[in-house]
């Protein structure tokens, strides 16, 4: 045998979130059995939202492979604890319900256990503090916020760019957004956080 | 789309495709900082400074080339996502097949132009 499987392009079923345990329960039962991924993005920044992927695979023989994608969006909340929830498909697929403790851990989206799933369902991956959930867009990366970054120079020069043309990394917003705050002031909002965090060029605020 | 297109009927890796390390080929390199600021773990850094162009034809206007000074790798920090070999105009950056050996302390692993230019052939 040579060149290996083919993984034939993902058929696309995109469910309501009353719908997600169903569909993947009827994926099963047609004989995508095999579960490639269980992942979410934080689509902020372009819907309030995080979406939920679950990657089912379907072999046919060695060499070919099926593969369906079921995708819902469920609320994402300005804070970790406003996330929406979803129910598990833990009892359909047990390995299923470490992506859901993954998933609960890096973007505060719940799942709501059937009766007859594994425990696991409700628990987390790993004890973070309820204020951390790192993969939500709006999420800064404190420890970058302090260190030089190398990319702020021009090319050929050695030192950083004048500030009418000053770059920000990834990950680390204007300090007029995120800076010391006074405490009267309200928190900055998240669509705003999540457009400095893609870096580039900083917008001159106001 | 092909999982494992990468391995030949022998199921070997061709040595192209092996993400050993990341090469720079230096003289492509135009110092644009581009790979500096993709790179998602800051593990490249450079320097570099300008240099008027001296073989004019006269009467032309003045121009200047970036010359490069530094380029470093930190390949305690690098996790190898190819992003800086993906995005690189010039292809001065490619997927190397060789690993880059343990060494004593970590400061040895910044990987500077000698380092990451000679590994070729």
């Amino acid at each position: 045998m040579s060149g290996g499987a083919v993984v034939l392009a993902d058929t696309v079923h995109r469910v309501a979130t009353t719908e997600w345990h169903e569909r993947v329960a009827d994926l099963l039962a047609e004989g995508y059995n095999f579960l490639h991924s269980l992942g979410a993005v934080d689509e902020l920044g372009r819907q309030p939202v995080i979406r939920i992927i679950c990657r089912l695979w379907r072999f046919g023989g060695v060499t070919r492979v099926e593969s369906v994608r079921v995708e819902t969006l469920v609320a994402r909340g300005d804070t970790p604890e406003l996330a929406g929830r979803l129910p598990s498909v833990s009892d359909l697929l047990p390995g299923a319900g470490w992506y859901e403790r993954e998933i609960h851990d890096f973007f505060g989206v719940g799942f709501d256990a059937p009766d007859t799933a594994a425990p696991q369902a409700d628990l987390p991956l790993l004890n973070l503090n309820d204020a951390i959930r790192p993969l939500r867009k709006d999420f800064v990366l404190a420890a970058r916020v302090a260190a030089p970054w190398p990319g702020a120079k021009e090319p050929g020069e050695d030192a950083a760019a004048p500030s009418r043309r000053r770059m920000s990394p990834a990950g680390v917003p204007d300090h007029d957004l995120w800076g010391h705050r006074a405490a009267d002031e309200p928190p900055p909002p998240p669509d705003d956080i999540a457009a400095a965090l893609a870096g580039g060029r900083m917008r001159r605020r106001r | 789309m092909s999982i494992h297109a990468d391995l030949d009927s022998t199921g070997t890796r061709d040595a192209a495709t092996l993400h050993g390390s990341i090469r720079l080929i230096a003289e492509r390199c135009t110092s644009c900082m581009i790979c500096v600021r993709e790179c998602p773990t800051w593990c490249i850094s450079l320097d570099s400074h300008t240099e008027a162009l001296s073989d004019l034809p006269p009467g032309a206007r003045e121009r200047s080339r970036n010359v490069l000074d530094r380029f470093e790798i930190d390949w305690a920090l690098c996790m190898y996502c190819g992003i800086c070999v993906e995005q690189c105009p010039f292809d001065a950056l490619e997927w190397a097949g060789s690993h880059v050996p343990a060494v004593g302390r970590l400061g040895d692993l910044v990987h500077g132009v000698d380092e990451l230019d000679g590994r070729r052939g």
